[in-house]
């Protein structure tokens, strides 16, 4: 547990990342209208707009969960196989 | 005009009444099978196969049929390819009548010269083998005399004891002539000893000498030798092994008797002469007799071959031409036929956006025929349930396979194909993810798909074909499976690093030492899984929380994203009653439960629980508590949290009841109103009005139903059968079915959840972990061996071996289990929530269907 001090500090920073999250939901939401007005014209429209814009969904809920997990994570990664020298960073 | 037909539900269909000249009946069911749009209605189902009207031409093509299979099997016998039947289907067009009988006289001829050429062949083939086998008996039988008339001193020292010279007039004649004897040799005529020689099987040979010797009460002398090479049975190609035998014997009856023993036990005989001279002009004679045989036997051959290869020219086009024919015909056999207007009536279902396209296909054959009547198309108004046809092309088949194989989507409801066309590829990638594996599948599909014509002419068995069809699903299911490995950062294993962690290690360690990675601040991993948990000790306690989690909101997307199909199929039915007596109660009971798990999850992560003074609380816990016991809440995610929780469960709870009674109700009133109007269904007012003998009026509707169809005859009755599917609203039946379908669908919410995170999270889980264990076991344990030139060696052996078990183990094994769940989860998970699947299949009359059912080769 941290002090109160830098609390306002922290969780102003976590707004700003959500902000990622709206900003790709627009992005998605831009690309499944650009795909619902420019599918092709003729008998496989309807499969053309549905695939397209339910694997844009599809595709935005994988990653926006991803990194909603890692935002504040609960623990750390821990490792005992490190050799000195070789930090992975 | 009907709406335009798309995937997201049936084609609205139209039933159609065909008036069709009784002359161009054929032809005008030969073109509506190429296009392959219209389901023909059998309007004599009372009549049999053989009462019906063209039940001779098909006996015919039958025949025809039997000639060209002949010809076949003849083929295959002789070892002649068919010319493959798609060099044809494409080009061929409907033949004339006249074209199918001369097709009809010519395989008739055709048959006649190849069975009287096989006849020939057979016979000869015959005679040849016994030639054969005479030469054998010549060449092996002439060594027992040689060897015999040097002993013919001590056989006649034991005769001249007793009774020979008595015998020696009566016995004098042989079987093959045997007083020739010039050469000063001493003749077995003279021991008037007579000799029985011939070829047998070889497996019988033991049951001959016994029974022989039985018989005969050891009063013979055999001689049997093999015949090295097998002799082949002409009537069935089958080898058999055979030998030679003489028998000598003493009497003429016992001769014939040794003669008629031979014969039953399938012994050829064959006459020897004594005399090695004659023998000698014996064997040459054969052989000239064999020499011409075979020469006419060479020539039977190869006018045979000649014949058929001739035949192998076009058998496959006969083949589908006398199929389509056949088809016409027992299509024909389905229509009424009305003899004042000689007229042929036809009833049929099609796409009602396809009627334009028959109507002018139809005009077509008219104009061709040059006749004045034309064929009339007239849309009949039915309640009958039309047959669901959902427009597929080769990208959605496959998929709508999927669907079919559940269940068959009841007339214009929602096709669950739509989404499955993502979502079923999606939730496979999520138990698959893997960039490596997910490309090798992108690779395979792709392939498949580059070649898809060509691979489509040629036969594949029936694995290959399995992932041919399959060929858009797992280019799908390959591409979502990269971009799923791409989020959870593996590739075959392995983790990306070319995007910077947010983890930190400490810089100074010494080596074992124990250490925890600490978060970089203002900095969070933008895509996908952080590469520095991998390989971490505590990987799978971050990885197992988080894949879990994403498996409940991801099964919480795909079932609430499948049950507003349940109100999109009420809106499109009208149907209020499913509306708030179904939809609504399920949505709100769902949401309030699951619908609040998934809020609180993501609200959990949103949490910087390090900064707050509270424990992070664990949401199963809170989840059973608010069950078990709502208003108190052990630990805090939120204020206010237990007034939200019971609220939700009150709601939750008060959806049960609703859910239960309020469409039995409903119904119920609605069939009182209409009642209290004086309003009867169609088929009782019929019971009413229509019932003049049988006044039993508890009859029943069954009955009522019976007497119309037998009332109505020709062309009355077509479309007036209508109340099949009309059923009697009955309260208890329908409050039993609601009872189900609450208790089922309550429980399911639960369980339905559980499989989600179960499958989803399980599978991928288990993916991973095997990936990572072929890993270490093959490449990256030889990295690390100590001498180089073992580590190049190691590199390159172990390497092959983990190519080799990621394909079979890793894409192919896992692949299907994690194609089988994601199947189950379509099935079972989210096709319940919505699907209601009580369509009949549309099967049109189509040539094309026809031949990839039965194909002629």
């Amino acid at each position: 547990m941290a002090t109160g001090e830098n609390q306002p500090i922290e969780l102003r920073s976590n707004i700003i990342y959500s902000w990622s999250l709206l900003v790709g939901l627009i992005v998605v939401v831009a690309a499944s209208v650009a795909a619902w007005f420019f599918a092709p014209k003729n008998e496989s429209r309807t499969v053309w707009r549905s695939t397209l814009i339910l694997s844009f969904i599809s595709c935005y809920l994988m990653w926006a969960i991803v990194f909603l997990a890692q935002l504040n994570p609960l623990i750390a990664p821990k490792r005992a196989d490190i050799r000195p020298g070789h930090v992975p960073n | 005009m009907a709406p335009q037909d798309t995937f997201f539900r049936s084609s609205d269909m139209s039933l159609t009444q065909l008036y069709i000249a009784n002359e161009i009946g054929r032809e005008v069911v030969s073109s509506l099978g190429e296009i392959g749009q219209v389901q023909f209605r059998d309007l004599n189902p009372d009549t049999n196969a053989f009462q019906r009207t063209f039940t001779k031409e098909i006996r015919r093509l039958d025949n025809v049929e039997r000639q060209l299979r002949y010809f076949h099997a003849q083929m295959e016998k002789a070892g002649i390819t068919m010319r493959p039947s798609n060099d044809f289907s494409d080009t061929l067009a409907a033949p004339l009548a006249s074209e199918i009988d001369e097709l009809a006289e010519r395989s008739e001829s055709l048959e006649q010269r190849i069975a009287s050429l096989n006849d020939s062949y057979e016979t000869l083939k015959k005679r040849e083998v016994e030639l054969a086998e005479w030469r054998w008996v010549l060449r092996e039988a002439g060594g027992f005399f040689d060897r015999a008339h040097t002993q013919t001193e001590d056989i006649r020292q034991s005769f001249d004891n007793d009774e020979a010279p008595l015998l020696r007039d009566v016995e004098q004649h042989g079987p093959a002539g045997a007083n020739g004897d010039t050469q000063g040799q001493q003749s077995f005529s003279e021991l008037n000893i007579g000799f029985v020689s011939g070829v047998i099987p070889r497996d019988r040979i033991g049951a001959f000498e016994r029974i022989l010797w039985r018989t005969l009460r050891g009063n013979l002398y055999m001689n049997q030798s093999e015949i090295a090479d097998p002799i082949i049975d002409p009537t069935n190609n089958e080898e058999i092994h055979k030998n030679v035998f003489v028998i000598f014997a003493h009497g003429k009856n016992i001769l014939a008797k040794i003669r008629k023993i031979s014969e039953s036990l399938g012994a050829s005989l064959y006459g020897v002469d004594e005399n090695s001279e004659l023998r000698r002009d014996q064997i040459h004679e054969v052989n000239t007799r064999l020499g011409d045989v075979t020469n006419v036997l060479r020539n039977t051959k190869s006018t045979l071959d000649a014949e058929l290869s001739q035949i192998a020219r076009s058998l496959a086009a006969w083949m589908i031409i006398v199929k389509k024919e056949k088809a016409v015909y027992d299509t024909l056999n389905k229509f009424s036929y009305d003899q004042a207007r000689k007229t042929l009536i036809a009833e049929a279902w099609c796409p009602t956006n396809s009627l334009a396209l028959i109507k002018s296909t139809l005009q077509d054959v008219n104009d061709r025929a040059g006749l004045s009547v034309p064929t009339i198309v007239n849309q009949i108004q039915t309640n009958k349930t039309p047959p669901t046809y959902v427009r597929t092309n080769k990208f959605t088949e496959a998929f709508q396979t999927i669907v079919n194989s559940y269940g068959i989507p009841k007339y214009s409801e929602v096709n669950p194909g739509i989404y499955t066309v993502v979502t079923f590829p999606f939730l496979f990638a999520v138990m698959f993810g893997d960039f490596g594996h997910g490309f090798l599948m992108t690779l395979t599909a792709t392939a498949l798909i580059l070649f898809e014509k060509k691979l489509a002419r040629t036969k594949l068995d029936e694995i290959s074909s399995m992932f041919f069809y399959g060929r858009y699903i797992m280019l799908l299911m390959g591409i979502f499976s990269m971009y799923t490995g791409f989020i959870y950062n593996d590739i075959f294993s392995r983790p990306f690093t070319f995007i910077s962690s947010q983890w930190q290690w400490p810089q100074d360690i010494t080596a074992g030492q124990s250490v925890e990675a600490s978060i970089t601040e203002g900095y969070r991993f933008p895509i996908g899984l952080d590469w520095n948990w991998h390989g971490a000790e505590n990987s799978l306690l971050f990885s197992n929380s988080m894949k879990m989690k994403m498996s409940i909101l991801l099964g919480w997307c795909h079932m609430t994203f499948a049950l507003t199909f349940q109100y999109i199929n009420a809106r499109h039915f009208k149907s209020k009653v499913d509306l708030w007596g179904n939809f609504v109660p399920s949505m709100l009971f769902f949401q309030s439960i699951f619908g609040y798990l998934s809020l609180t999850i993501i609200y959990k992560w949103t949490i910087n629980w390090q900064e707050t003074d509270l424990a992070p609380p664990s949401l199963l816990n809170m989840l059973i508590f608010m069950f078990l016991s709502p208003g108190t809440v052990t630990e805090r995610l939120y204020s206010g949290q237990s007034a939200v929780q019971v609220i939700l469960l009150l709601i939750a709870v008060c959806q049960v009841p609703i859910m239960l009674l309020l469409k039995p109700f409903w119904l119920r009133h609605e069939h009182n109103k209409s009642r209290a109007l004086g309003y009867r269904g169609l088929g009782e007012q019929t019971h009413f009005s229509a019932l003049d003998e049988d006044g039993d009026a508890n009859g029943g509707y069954g009955g009522a139903r019976d007497s119309l169809a037998s009332d109505g005859e020709g062309v009355a009755m077509l479309a007036q059968d209508i109340d099949e599917e009309h059923e009697e609203f009955v309260f208890g039946d329908e409050m039993i079915h609601q009872v189900i379908h609450t208790i089922e669908f309550c429980l399911n919410c639960i369980s339905h959840t559980a499989s989600y995170l179960r499958l989803l999270w399980a599978l991928s889980l288990a993916h991973q972990q095997l990936s990572i264990v072929l890993w270490n076991m093959t490449l990256g344990g030889s990295f690390e061996t100590e001498s180089p030139v073992v580590r190049v060696i190691m590199i390159v052996v172990t390497f092959y071996m983990w190519f080799v078990l990621s394909v079979i183990v890793l894409c192919v094994m896992e692949g299907t289990s994690a194609m089988l769940h994601a199947l189950r989860l379509h099935w079972v998970e989210a096709m319940s929530k919505h699907f209601m699947g009580e369509g009949t299949p549309f099967l049109p009359f189509s040539f094309k269907t026809l031949l990839e059912e039965d194909p002629v080769d």
